[in-house]
């Protein structure tokens, strides 16, 4: 197979991501000529559609954003606003977000690792594939999945676009019995995440070192799920108000989602950027269950990512049951608002990575204007760029089909989610 | 698990919520509750993780819900079994986790696939906020509760 051959590869639609995405690459005389990521799905304006709302909406309408990932919304959304309302809802509801947010972490991430990743690693074609070689490993995953879900529901009374979470709190604490059926479920899960953990590091994974910036919240004293400052691996350290100052979304003609820079450079969000930025932060047990797996931390191989992803469901399950060790119920599980104007960011840890939020809102405390910014535009850029890189490295004799298949892998790596991307429509207007 | 789990999908706006209805009334009658946990009755809010325990362990799942088909409000069909199920409806999934996917998935776990009956009574416009059954879907609904009543008796005696 010759290097200078012509090759066009179209995916016209991604299989196992989120959302709808396509790929186009075309390699000229052994180079790129062209490589977009093409993220096609209409726009949905979610930050539109808030506008003129009451505060008090706001988390019921952001969670619709994703079905996978609505706790994140919801939980930078909240603290955005309760920055401008001035609440400050206690240590109850601070660990109680955490726990709710778990939930989340196991949710998302063991779906990707099984039902999206992993065939990869098999030469699978789908999850169905892959059941019928490692039909116990298949159910492990839907049994922690399973999990997730149900600590989504504990505290937002169903797991997709849950309605639980409010600025201020929950509208409902669960009841004593109900937490502690639950805690026993997870501690019992643990042994399952660690032998997650192992299995994931156990995979053939190739070996593709790349430089990048890894972003993440990093925390005082705690992994971060819901506070933090923004840091990077190239020394970025500033508080989460000061984002618009260091970080650039800007439009690219064949996406639909904008695509975020960082001093005019693409950068990685999400597990692996996590891990890297706080491996010191995690447990004892979970820093040594991530050492045994030989891979050096932090790493620069994207594929270490399904390694990463493992160890927070780990690193989750047991948060989750450590909050509610000594779980009780509160006087009241919010704490009320008054409406005020102001301007205020919310940024977290969605599964996938940093899920900024800002909102203004005018005296009545309806929303003057929003801004999201989710973690698949943030991993964008990174991706083309990481295609890019990988494929030259790896080279390109290859059948187009075995090179499509890499190019899809490299991209779930990062495990986009284009719906909650697409929030961007390029609108222009002719007047005459 | 029981031998026949009974799925009423569906959601609490109007017609849609059809299969919730036929759900609630087999899990009141009789035969449910004299069948000594031979049959269950599942209300599934969110099919992709309350569906997958049943199809898992039960020997036959038989669904409920409304669906679109451009057909006349009240319209019964039943299918039976994976391939019946694919051609006859239209399954829509965000994620691509569709039924068939759903079911092919537990079949490779579980080594063989799972009995299912999938009841789909026809719809048509739903509003969000309405509370009751259109008279033809009620109609529908009752008729849907017989039969299931009377698959019951060969299914889990």
């Amino acid at each position: 197979m010759s290097e200078e051959r012509r090759i066009e590869i179209h995916v016209p639609a991604l299989a196992r991501v989120e959302g709808e995405g396509a790929l186009n690459l075309v390699i000229e005389d052994g180079r790129i000529a062209e490589l977009k990521l093409r993220i096609y799905e209409p726009p949905r304006l979610f930050e539109k559609l808030l506008e003129g709302r009451g505060y008090h909406e706001v988390a019921d309408l952001v969670a619709r954003i994703c079905g996978i990932c609505p706790v994140a919304y919801q939980m930078s959304a909240v603290q955005a606003l309760e920055a401008i309302l001035g609440l400050d809802p206690g240590p109850w509801v601070r660990a109680m977000r955490r726990v709710f947010y778990c939930g989340e972490w196991i949710e998302s991430h063991s779906l990707h690792i099984h039902l999206l990743a992993a065939p990869d690693f098999f030469g699978c074609d789908n999850v169905t594939e892959l059941a019928k070689r490692y039909p116990n490993e298949v159910r492990r995953g839907l049994r922690l999945q399973a999990l997730g879900n149900d600590l989504i529901r504990l505290f937002g009374a169903r797991s997709v676009h849950p309605v639980g979470a409010r600025v201020g709190g929950f509208y409902h604490a669960p009841s004593m019995n109900e937490v502690v059926t639950l805690r026993e479920k997870l501690r019992a899960a643990l042994p399952e995440a660690l032998a997650l953990l192992q299995w994931t590091a156990s995979l053939s994974l190739p070996a593709s070192e790349q430089p990048f910036t890894s972003v993440a919240l990093r925390h005082a004293d705690e992994y971060p799920l819901n506070e933090g400052r923004i840091v990077s691996s190239r020394g970025l350290d500033i508080a989460s108000e000061e984002y618009e100052q260091h970080f650039v979304e800007q439009q690219v003609p064949h996406s639909t989602a904008l695509h975020s820079l960082l001093d005019g450079a693409p950068y990685l969000v999400g597990p692996l950027a996590r891990i890297n930025l706080n491996f010191e932060r995690l447990p004892k047990e979970v820093q040594a269950a991530l050492r045994a797996t030989g891979i050096t931390w932090p790493s620069a191989n994207m594929y270490h990512s399904i390694v990463a992803r493992a160890a927070e469901i780990y690193y989750a399950l047991g948060e989750a049951v450590r909050l509610l060790e000594n779980y009780s119920l509160p006087a009241a599980p919010y704490v009320e608002a008054t409406a005020r104007a102001g301007v205020g960011v919310g940024a977290s840890e969605a599964p996938r990575g940093l899920l900024w939020h800002r909102y203004e809102l005018d005296p009545a405390g309806q929303v003057v204007s929003a801004r999201i910014v989710p973690p698949t535009s943030q991993n964008q850029a990174r991706i083309e760029a990481d295609l890019h890189a990988a494929l030259m490295s790896w080279g390109f004799a290859h059948s187009d089909e075995v090179l499509r298949a890499r190019s899809e892998q490299i991209i779930r790596n990062y495990d986009p989610c284009i719906s909650c991307a697409t929030h961007f429509l390029d609108l222009r207007v002719q007047r005459r | 698990m029981a031998r026949v789990v009974i799925a009423g999908l569906g959601s609490p706006h109007g017609d849609d919520q059809v299969g919730w209805w036929v759900a609630q009334r087999l899990a009141a009658s009789r035969r449910v509750s004299s069948s000594g946990g031979r049959i269950e009755v599942v209300i599934s809010r969110e099919p992709s993780s309350d569906l997958m325990p049943c199809l898992l362990s039960a020997e036959t799942l038989i669904l409920v819900d409304a669906c679109m088909a451009h057909g006349v409000p009240g319209v019964v069909s039943r299918w039976w079994g994976l391939p019946a199920a694919q051609a006859g409806a239209r399954w829509v999934s965000s994620h691509g986790a569709t039924m068939p996917t759903l079911v092919n998935l537990a079949a490779a776990l579980r080594g063989s696939l799972p009995g299912l009956i999938v009841y789909g009574i026809e719809i048509g416009a739903v509003c969000q906020g309405e509370t009751t059954l259109s008279v033809p879907v009620c109609m529908a609904a009752q008729r849907v509760q017989d039969w299931i009543g009377s698959e019951l008796y060969f299914l889990a005696s």
